[in-house]
């Protein structure tokens, strides 16, 4: 007869009873664990995903290319009637064009004498690095896009993330070849943002919905449908005055804004850093 | 020796082949379709998969598929870390225990199925989400994500149904 094998005092077989009976129990307690962990920022928990991501994210750009293929195939042909409208209205445009760009450059040139003469210093230039979209995520639980960065190292957590429109979200989690984006309706974003000609201070959150919400508004702010929103710059994440989105609807209890890019056309987005300084290392040092 | 390892392979990839679909399904569902209903509301492909491998094969998809599924979306998603997991585990332990109740397991019951089984999953997530948040998330987008599933059971259903008749049938149980 075969010897039953011991670890330490218990039987195998019977301590494979016992994990399969509390196996259930032993998930639910890992859940609980991963949720603990992530609230508190676990820097092992980030590494393991950030790893994870960067196998995963080069499987969905392959899987993305013939759906785009497919989805840019249909939108050309939708396309095909408006072309020759929108040539003509290019060419206005462009003529238009052409004269404001010889005016910007007489601006230019007058900008920099006259900053020379008051000794004004430069700002750092924002720096951009355009990603495409692979993986889009909204639901209530997440809104965000997962951009392939390929091998580009200058990407980081915190910047932000535009469309041609405007502000659509932060960097949330770098990876060797993709980033996160933490779109701007997700929960976990928050904007100080200027509203209208008043610039009225106020709060952009997200709450998972399909638009964001303006909170933290003072009583007496008069705030109309079709008001501008743009960030405030305070806080040292985003630089002052870059459009967001236009307030879609004010009740006594929500003012909605719409933002001005389009989530769900989005192909190409583009992070940027604009070199500000990070206000925890201002506080903290560098070593924070 | 050679015909044992040939057999030991293809008995392995039949065995990881229902987590290995419902992978893809998980990577599939997050494609940007440039949709407006799509960028606010996704249908909850590994739900759907968790249900039908839990339903139809839970010897090839037990706990430590559903573990593994439910860790790949959660390091997919900027949701909070092991909500997902937690989703999976509760629709897998409903299917399992009420498996007995599907009879004769027909493409229909299933369907049916699905719409009963996937709603207290949904909303155990939501709670444990919005008790994370401590702020009650909007019940919209989780609606219209059960009706996206439950809409497009039938392809993703048919595809596993498919791999599960042609693929898997030489299989040895």
């Amino acid at each position: 007869m075969a010897k039953k094998r011991r670890v330490l005092f218990l039987h195998l077989s019977h301590l494979r009873r016992t994990i399969q009976k509390f196996a259930i129990v032993l998930l639910f307690f890992t859940v609980f664990t991963f949720m603990l962990l992530n609230k508190t920022n676990n820097a092992l928990l980030e590494k393991t995903s950030t790893t994870a991501n960067e196998i995963i994210t080069p499987i969905t750009e392959i899987m993305v290319f013939p759906a785009s293929l497919m989805l840019k195939g249909y939108e050309y042909l939708r396309s095909l009637q408006k072309i020759d409208m929108e040539n003509q209205a290019l060419r206005e445009e462009n003529h238009r064009l052409i004269i404001a760009n010889s005016q910007n450059k007489a601006l230019e040139i007058e900008n920099k004498l006259l900053s020379s003469l008051l000794n004004y210093r430069i700002p750092p230039q924002a720096e951009f690095i355009t990603a495409k979209v692979v993986a889009q995520e909204g639901s209530t639980f997440a809104h965000a896009l997962t951009v392939y960065i390929g091998k580009d190292k200058r990407v980081a957590k915190g910047q932000i993330a535009i469309s041609d429109k405007g502000v659509i979200g932060r960097v949330e989690e770098v990876g060797s070849n993709y980033a996160k984006i933490a779109l701007i309706n997700n929960i976990n974003s928050k904007i100080s943002v200027l509203i209208g000609k008043s610039r009225t201070r106020g709060m952009l959150v997200g709450q998972n919905e399909e638009w964001p919400r303006l909170i933290l508004l003072p009583l007496d702010a008069e705030i109309a449908v079709g008001d501008k929103v743009i960030t405030s710059g305070i806080g040292g994440v985003f630089p002052q005055g870059m459009p967001i989105g236009k307030v879609s609807s004010v009740k006594k209890d929500a003012v909605m804004v719409k933002p001005s890019g389009n989530f769900s056309k989005i192909e190409y987005v583009m992070i940027v850093n604009y070199h500000l300084p990070d206000p925890a290392s201002e506080i903290y040092g560098e070593d924070k | 020796m050679r015909e044992d390892l040939d057999e030991f392979i293809g008995s392995l990839s039949v065995k990881i082949l229902p987590l290995f679909m419902s992978v893809l399904w998980l990577i599939a569902a997050r494609i940007p379709l440039h949709s407006e209903i799509f960028a606010n509301a996704r249908p909850l492909a590994g739900l759907m998969c968790v249900y039908f491998w839990s339903l139809y094969r839970p010897d090839l998809f037990g706990l430590v598929s559903v573990l593994i599924l439910g860790i790949t979306a959660d390091i997919l998603s900027l949701a909070p870390f092991g909500l997902y997991l937690f989703i999976y585990l509760i629709q897998y332990l409903i299917v399992v225990n009420s498996a007995k109740y599907a009879g004769d397991k027909t493409f229909e019951t299933a369907w049916l199925g699905i719409c009963i089984t996937m709603l207290p999953a949904l909303f155990a997530g939501w709670l444990l989400a919005s008790v994370y948040y401590a702020f009650l998330l909007p019940l919209k987008g989780l609606f219209f994500s059960y009706l996206l599933s439950v809409a497009l059971y039938p392809i993703l259903g048919g595809a596993n149904a498919f791999m599960l008749n042609v693929l898997m049938k030489d299989e040895e149980l």
